[in-house]
């Protein structure tokens, strides 16, 4: 049992990270940072490799990646890969999408991302971090498989059927977090808002042990609601919307 | 059947649209030959190495003066590398680079020390223009953006910047009466956000990448986006991705405006014809007339002449050579009918010497004249004229249209006199600084060579012109409209386009999915229609059905023949004849009770085009003198028309009199895609009578043949046909 994760920080965020090798066009490694899923970063040769330097160790427990189909391998390092190398964690695309694979949280200064084998794929999203894990479960209203097709149906002159468009499927939620601690709303939560859930993409899983295949990229609302109770606890209010897979 | 219409026809299909933007993009990179900006330094290396050199003497005594610069290596050992400076020594002139030279570096290398982080943004315009202009080298970046939440194609560069509800299509509608299709807009509303800056091909090198969102970017840097092509691709999104399901239509960038309130931008297409708005036939010149060019310099009876002398009269020109290089002719006895140019002229005896032998010595009984054969312009106006080629070239002046055999410089001339007063215009006399306007003139050209000249000098290639439909056109309809004419004033080149459709009863519309512009003269059809469209197919409550009374006549004329190039065109007594057609039946009281007139002036046809003339407005009244229907609709992705094609219609909102449903053949005249659904618009293209076609051979008689070799024509000794049906009219 896991508690909801908010996936954003990321260590290849930590500095320049370097390719093995850049396709030509535009597949700029630093793409790979910006939790777009339509800005690529491909290699030109297999393996590849891309890897920061964090200046001192970080931790990290989580894998996610969004590319075409392919194996990823998460690794760290404490000397840039010259006798420490260690792997944390494969994830493996059978077709283009998104993947997240936890593992258990482990600090080096060197991080890294191989791809070992197969043709070049593109890839769109790597992050390496640590998770940002809600205290509290989540309330019962929460579903991670609603979704909401946006499109149009068409009937003609008799009445009859003729078809249906759809434009994409949209999955919104509510995060509500009750009775959390009033200091990890203010001092986690609060911050973690301002940084980067307000303003960029991240990865949201309600049950990354049980269900990490239910993670989404999503953006959030306009909104961040901390309404307080009596005492240190609080609730948390975040409206969250991406597309449905 | 295609991946696209496979798509179509599912019951649910994932809709798509992704806008292409071909905007200028340097092919340079900053520093490195042929461009020649930002170079700091550049040498020969005193002395090599791995990861530090010496640049040469002459390069900067200040400490750090080149860190963050690129020093790329250009000749000699280690060529064609570059590394970031990450330490120098203005002392030793030594330079410490970010990643070691391999190879390495020597006494040999020649180099450039670069300022990258000020580099350009390989943009012409702008805000940061290009800091080498003249060794620019165009290229084109295409940027792409898609619908919000469309699965993006993996590895494609595609930011789903588009609005769901975004695009705002203003449809091309082919038009009979205007000729010339109203032009497409098309509107593309996008969002902006703060994104990398990947168009920055020097981000790495920047010591603060560039900041702000993502448009009010790109807009400071291409100012000059309009024009531009541009590409809106619709389909259907599958799976594996396909683009198979895409239809792609082509258009130039019209504008990109805002950021908007909402911060979105909005890319405004616009379809290729629209070229023709921008344009003016014949280009507009500024040439003006150095001197001035006398109508006839001299004209009176001779006082003798020699083999190769005229004496003009005791009132010519006194001053020697007054008349050198112009042309004497006979007009009348003996000696009538030459011409021959003056090469020298004896002011004091009145004698002017020809070039070559007269064939008949002038004597005292011939009248001549003296006339000009060149005039000049102002330096370097001369530019602005064509060479004359194979075809012949002229200019206006005042009210003269005038051919000019050659261009020298800044000068035009003529062989003879003859070449004066074109085109039904009468020589006068000009005066110095009188404007030289260019003409645009056809002699004897098939019309579709006129159409082809008018899209071609208004912007639109042959790339985007169908040729083969515009020559079909032109075999079936128009082989009796050879055109000769003068155009001798600038016009918009799409209202003399329109203005020509309009003559010839041609509609013509820029086809964006064929990315074509398309042509179809409104005669009858021969043929099946190719599509059958029924309350089956319309979508429901979205038919919207309108008879067009008000384009109904009752009479239908053409005055043509005009009398001169440059005579007003509104006035009918600048017309020598016209051609009219009256339906008085309809006229008449039992009928309709009213006159409904289209009278048109052509300056196209002559007498020369007079069957033509009298054909057309006859079928124009037989197309027009029942009102035509107009059907707004709406069909499912699965039932795509094609812009232009011809479509049978039942529907129960046009019935016949005992209110059963009429079949009505009808033309696509606009098509919008939408995504969840097609908008289209189809109007009647019925004739009143019955057209036939000559049939070929082996044709069976009426009584045996089907209904589609009824289309050719049979004679019929009645009224009708042997089974009841209307005879064939022929006109």
């Amino acid at each position: 049992m896991a508690r909801p994760r908010f996936l954003y920080d990321n260590r290849f965020a930590d500095a320049t990270p370097v390719a093995s090798s850049t396709a030509a066009g535009d597949f700029n490694v630093a793409n790979l940072v910006d939790f777009r899923p339509y800005t690529w970063w491909k290699p030109s040769a297999i393996p590849a490799t891309v890897t920061v330097d964090s200046g001192s160790a970080k931790a990290r427990d989580f894998l996610l990646v969004y590319g075409e189909a392919g194996t990823y391998e998460a690794r760290g390092s404490t000397d840039n890969f010259s006798a420490s190398n260690v792997l944390l964690a494969t994830a493996v695309l059978s077709a283009p999408g998104l993947k997240l694979v936890p593992f258990a949280s482990a600090s080096h200064r060197y991080t890294r991302l191989t791809i070992p084998s197969g043709s070049a794929p593109a890839v769109a999203i790597a992050v390496i971090g640590a998770a940002l894990e809600a205290p509290v479960y989540l309330e019962g209203e929460f579903n991670p498989i609603d979704r909401r097709v946006m499109g149009q149906s068409n009937r003609n002159e008799n009445g009859w059927p003729l078809g249906r468009i759809v434009y994409f499927e949209e999955w919104s939620a509510r995060i509500f977090l009750q009775n959390v601690a009033w200091s990890w709303a203010r001092d986690t939560l609060t911050p973690a808002w301002k940084a980067h859930l307000r303003g960029s993409p991240f990865g949201f899983v309600w049950e990354a042990d049980l269900y990490p295949e239910d993670v989404r990229l999503v953006s959030s609302g306009e909104s961040l609601r901390i309404p307080h109770r009596a005492g240190s606890l609080c609730d948390v209010e975040i409206e969250i919307e991406g597309v449905a897979p | 059947m295609s991946a696209r219409s496979d798509a179509q026809k599912a019951h649910e299909r994932s809709w798509g649209a992704v806008l292409e933007l071909d905007l200028d993009y340097c092919d340079n990179t900053y520093g490195v030959d042929p461009c020649t900006a930002g170079r700091l330094n550049s040498g020969t290396l005193q002395s090599g190495g791995t990861t530090t050199v010496r640049l040469a003497a002459g390069a900067s005594a200040v400490d750090d003066v080149y860190n963050g610069m690129t020093l790329r290596s250009t000749g000699g050992t280690g060529s064609g590398q570059e590394r970031k400076v990450i330490d120098y020594v203005g002392a030793t002139r030594d330079a410490t680079v970010s990643v070691a030279f391999s190879p390495a570096l020597d006494g040999t290398t020649t180099y450039n020390v670069i300022d990258r982080p000020n580099g350009c943004y390989n943009v012409f315009e702008g805000d940061s223009p290009c800091q080498d202009p003249d060794n620019y080298v165009k290229g084109v970046k295409t940027l792409k953006f898609c619908t919000r939440g469309m699965p993006i194609p993996p590895g494609e560069q595609v930011r789903p910047y588009v609005l769901t509800n975004g695009i705002s299509p203003t449809a091309t509608e082919i038009s009979t009466a205007k000729g010339l299709a109203a032009r497409s807009q098309t509107s593309v509303e996008m969002v902006d956000e703060p994104a990398r800056d990947d168009l920055d091909k020097y981000i790495e090198d920047r010591v603060t990448p560039a900041g702000g969102t993502y448009w009010p970017r790109l807009l400071a840097r291409n100012p000059n986006a309009a024009g531009r092509p541009a590409r809106l691709r619709q389909g259907y999104v599958v799976t594996p991705w396909s683009w198979d399901t895409f239809q792609t239509e082509l258009y130039i960038i019209e504008a990109l405006r805002g950021p908007s309130k909402q911060s979105t931008v909005t890319a405004v297409l616009a379809d290729l014809v629209k070229l023709l708005d921008r344009t003016m036939i014949p280009a507009p010149t500024d040439g003006k007339l150095l001197a001035d060019l006398a109508a006839v310099s001299d004209t009176g009876t001779a006082r003798g002449g020699t083999l190769n002398t005229i004496v003009l009269r005791e009132k010519a020109s006194p001053e020697d050579d007054a008349y050198n290089g112009q042309e004497a002719s006979i007009l009348e006895n003996t000696g009538a009918g030459q011409r021959l140019v003056i090469s020298d002229y004896e002011g004091a005896t009145r004698t002017a010497t020809v070039a070559v032998n007269w064939q008949v010595i002038p004597d005292t009984t011939s009248t001549y004249e003296v006339t000009p054969l060149e005039f000049e312009m102002a330096s370097g106006k001369g530019a602005q004229y064509p060479s004359p080629g194979a075809e012949p070239e002229y200019v206006r002046l005042g009210d003269e249209v005038l051919r000019y055999g050659t261009k020298t410089g800044d000068k035009l001339s003529w062989p003879d006199g003859s070449f004066r007063a074109q085109f039904g215009t009468a020589r006068a006399d000009h005066k110095a600084k009188d404007i030289v306007q260019l003409c645009r003139a056809w002699h004897d050209k098939p019309l579709k060579t006129v159409a082809q000249n008018i899209l071609n000098e208004g912007g639109v290639v042959d790339t985007y012109i169908d040729l083969t439909q515009l020559a079909k056109e032109d075999t079936d309809w128009l082989s009796l409209a050879r055109i000769t004419t003068c155009i001798a004033d600038p016009e918009k080149s799409s209202e003399l386009y329109a203005d020509l459709l309009k003559d010839v009863m041609m509609m013509s519309w820029w086809h964006p999915v064929e990315q074509k512009t398309k042509f179809k003269v409104d005669m009858p059809e021969l043929g099946a229609a190719s599509f059958s469209l029924t309350d089956h197919q319309l979508m429901l409550r979205e038919t919207d059905a309108q008879r067009l009374d008000e384009e109904r006549i009752t009479r239908a004329a053409v005055d043509f023949d005009l009398v001169s190039a440059t005579e007003d065109r509104k006035k009918r007594q600048n017309f020598r004849t016209i051609e009219m057609f009256i339906d008085a039946v309809r006229e008449g009281p039992n009928s309709f009770n009213d006159v409904r007139q289209d009278l048109r002036q052509s300056r196209w046809f002559t007498a020369a085009n007079e069957i033509l003339a009298k054909a057309n407005v006859a079928r124009k009244l037989r197309r027009l003198g029942v009102a035509p229907w107009r059907v707004a609709h709406q069909l499912d992705p699965r039932d795509e028309l094609v812009l232009g094609q011809l479509a049978d219609l039942t529907t129960r909102k046009i019935v016949d009199a005992a209110g059963q449903p009429k079949l009505v053949r009808c033309r696509v005249m606009k098509l919008v895609d939408r995504g969840s659904h097609f908008e289209a618009q189809v109007r009647t293209t019925g004739f009143e009578k019955r057209y036939g076609f000559i049939a070929p051979n082996g044709q069976a008689n009426f009584s045996a043949a089907s209904d589609a070799e009824k289309v050719y024509a049979y004679i019929s000794n009645g009224a009708t046909m042997s089974d009841g049906s209307s005879a064939y009219l022929i006109s």
